[in-house]
């Protein structure tokens, strides 16, 4: 039995070996999110993975839902013990590369990467969890069920959030172009 | 997905350092923990049960003392062909609790306790040059070699930490690491 439960654990160590390499990023941001502090998210991560390969038990459902999920939670609370700490670190994204032409016309392309600067910084700029939602939909092609499984709300709420969120940076990007 | 969506899809999240990448591999790569069967584990929960409850009965006098000890092990190695070493110190379940790198700039700054220790304190010379803040000494419980963890709330370094020696804390500033560490009840201080 404790062979049989050892191989399981060596499994789910795969299986998040290959979540980490798929989703970094994206669990990374989700941290971001929380405790706008770089340090403070990266911490997030470790302390979820530590806690995961910790566990003796297999994680039930999805794991991959429950990496975002054990994530989300370290990072609320690591937000929560330096609560003292000024967020720093409020950008979600890498700045944007040169402009590259591709098929576009300068101004074309110059007009575009604008686009881009307005968006990234409509979405650093949502509530918290409208920003976890968009980015988690957006980035990590979670759905709605996932989404409200990882956060702890309804699914309808998610719903409902995203879809405001959308509307509200689509009608900033309108106000500002 | 609607044209939105594919924008906001399509915009470069943040990555974080590749720092993050050694400690998770190092997490990963760690060995499984023990795992024991049901009834097993039923039984030897009753029977830690019991013997947590006798010893808080015997030592309950000396537990403000007995709270300044924490076990552990640990050991360190060097990645091949880089000069950056990492120390892991784990529990006794052999469960990873700090991965460290000598040059990472995130360490804390160590205190000079025991300065009788020539060879310690030219190790902490070598580290104050990355420090940042707080440290904590420990010392081994029967004898008189002083072993130093230099701590940061998730990175930390510990010097020649033996496996099954029981370290005893010697100064007091410590951070979220505590909460990392089991806290067992252990023998009373022998020196005491």
């Amino acid at each position: 039995v404790s062979a049989a439960v050892r191989r399981t654990g060596h499994d789910v160590r795969e299986q998040l070996e290959e979540i980490y390499r798929r989703d970094r990023r994206a669990l990374f941001t989700l941290a971001m999110c929380i405790t706008q502090k770089r340090s403070l998210a990266e911490d997030a991560v470790h302390n979820a993975f530590l806690k995961l390969c910790r566990t003796r038990r297999r994680p039930s459902g999805d794991l991959r839902n429950y990496v975002f999920a054990a994530v989300r939670h370290a990072a609320i609370d690591l937000k929560k013990q330096n609560r003292g700490e000024i967020a720093t670190d409020v950008a979600l994204f890498e700045a944007l590369p040169a402009t590259s032409l591709g098929s576009d016309s300068p101004a074309e392309a110059l007009e575009r990467q604008e686009r881009q600067a307005l968006l990234m910084q409509a979405i650093e700029s949502l509530d918290p969890a409208s920003r976890e939602a968009v980015l988690l939909k957006t980035h990590a092609g979670l759905t709605f069920e996932a989404i409200a499984e990882i956060t702890g709300d309804r699914q309808s709420t998610v719903a409902t959030r995203y879809r405001r969120a959308l509307e509200k940076l689509e009608y900033q990007l309108r106000d500002k172009t | 997905m609607n044209h939105l969506e594919r924008e906001i899809a399509a915009l470069p999240l943040l990555d974080a350092s590749p720092d993050l990448d050694d400690r998770i591999s190092a997490v990963l790569s760690d060995p499984v923990p023990a795992t024991r069967s049901g009834a097993l584990r039923s039984s030897a929960m009753v029977t830690i049960a019991a013997v947590c409850l006798l010893a808080g009965v015997f030592v309950g006098y000396a537990g403000a003392e007995l709270r300044d000890f924490e076990g552990f092990t640990g050991r360190s190695q060097s990645a091949p062909g880089t000069t950056t070493a990492v120390a892991l110190a784990t529990s006794e379940q052999e469960s990873p609790l700090l991965v460290a790198h000598l040059q990472d700039q995130r360490f804390d700054a160590c205190q000079r306790c025991h300065q009788s220790d020539r060879n310690m304190v030219g190790q902490l010379d070598q580290l104050r040059k990355s420090a940042r803040a707080g440290a904590a000494l420990w010392e081994r419980e029967t004898g008189d070699t002083f072993l130093v963890l230099c701590h940061s709330e998730k990175y930390g370094f510990s010097r020649s930490l033996e496996k099954g020696v029981r370290y005893r804390k010697c100064e007091a500033p410590f951070g979220p690491f505590r909460f990392s560490v089991p806290d067992p009840v252990f023998p009373a201080n022998p020196k005491s």
